[in-house]
């Protein structure tokens, strides 16, 4: 052996004799073979079967969510609150109108200024829609109706006296009822 | 697209082909006849499936080879085969040093030192083995090896390096005992 050995060419030939002396196979050629294709075929069937599964939990998914969301539509529906007034002292009152105004999600105004013998029967809470019901003393006819919600427009009724138009803080006001229009105006004008 | 992945005759081919090549690539990584086998059947299935992603024919042997050091290296690690293989290179080493007398006075000849590289070979880490069956079995470049082996091409020349420094290292004390050196 003599000095200046060129190693990668001995690597080189190393390697590949050493790659060519692998052992013979001991298996089947046409054994491995048949093997492959059966576990690719295999794999095929499971991966039809995962699609299937896939699309069947997928359909799953939307119809729940399908049911989630009208759950969730009738959840918003329920959360309408209706305070009886006259049923409620007071105390009870405020209490029941800040629970409102929980649910509407704004500060709503209360008129300072009712007509005399007109009362405050019903508080209708939504979210972002609170409706004051007005009626007469010792009567069920609603005299008086408040509505105020939050960035929408404004319906005017035909044969419904209204007065309304009170745009602040991007809360809409609809003041109706058969009293009278200057009533009405006061009432607006008054609303804190 | 040079064949269709549904063709059965074209797998036929490329088994008739390369299942020798990818065995005795396999046996080269694990050094053992049952995991070789294996991973013959495993890199088959792989090809097969990706066949697809294959665009350049010229390119199959070193694709097909490369599927075949991954998937041999994955078995290794997964048996924790390496571990093993280690201990098993201690006990030939040291077989090894205890005949040296008797194997300086003979080894005398290039054959001899490519047998004691063969066996250095096998103490090689997985990851090097397969850069050296890619550079010397598949005759690719480093900037061919780092491309199908997806690494940077600096860990390719380092796994290289270090792997040529390993089995110089090895021979370097057999060598000098001899008078000779290694280039």
């Amino acid at each position: 052996v003599s000095k200046g050995l060129d190693l990668e060419e001995m690597i080189k030939k190393a390697l590949i004799d050493e790659f060519e002396s692998a052992p013979h196979a001991t298996f089947s050629k046409e054994r491995v073979w048949d093997n492959i294709q059966k576990e690719l075929s295999q794999k095929n069937k499971n991966k039809k079967y995962f699609h299937l599964i896939t699309t069947i939990a997928a359909s799953f998914a939307v119809f729940t969510s399908s049911i989630f969301y009208i759950n969730e539509k009738g959840k918003e529906n329920k959360d309408i609150a209706v305070v009886r007034t006259e049923e409620t002292d007071k105390g009870e009152l405020k209490e029941k109108i800040m629970e409102a105004e929980k649910i509407v999600g704004f500060d709503f105004k209360i008129p300072e200024y009712i007509p005399e013998g007109v009362v405050l029967s019903e508080v209708e809470s939504r979210k972002g829609e609170i409706i004051l019901y007005y009626k007469k003393e010792k009567e069920d006819r609603v005299v008086l109706k408040l509505s105020q919600r939050k960035k929408s427009e404004i319906n005017m009724t035909a044969n419904v006296t209204k007065e309304m138009n009170k745009n602040e803080e991007e809360i809409d006001i609809e003041i109706s009822g058969t009293i009278d229009k200057d009533e009405m105006e006061k009432i607006r004008k008054t609303m804190r | 697209m040079f064949f269709n992945k549904k063709n059965r005759s074209s797998e036929r081919q490329i088994y008739d082909d390369y299942h020798q090549h990818v065995y005795k690539t396999a046996y080269f990584i694990v050094k053992d006849q049952g995991m070789a086998q294996d991973i013959t059947q495993e890199t088959f299935m792989k090809i097969f499936k990706n066949m697809d992603t294959l665009n350049d024919e010229k390119k199959m042997s070193s694709w097909i080879t490369t599927i075949t050091t991954r998937t041999s290296i994955d078995f290794l690690r997964k048996k924790k085969k390496w571990n093993e293989t280690l201990t098993e290179d201690v006990i030939l080493e040291k077989g090894t040093k205890e005949n040296r007398k008797n194997e300086i006075e003979t080894n005398f000849h290039q054959n001899e030192i490519k047998e004691k590289i063969k066996q250095q070979i096998d103490s090689l880490k997985p990851e090097h083995k397969e850069v050296l069956v890619l550079k010397y079995i598949e005759d690719l470049k480093d900037e061919e090896i780092a491309e199908v082996i997806h690494e940077k091409i600096g860990t390719v020349k380092s796994r290289i390096h270090r792997a040529k420094q390993q089995l110089k290292a090895s021979l370097q004390q057999e060598i000098d005992t001899m008078g000779g050196d290694v280039s």
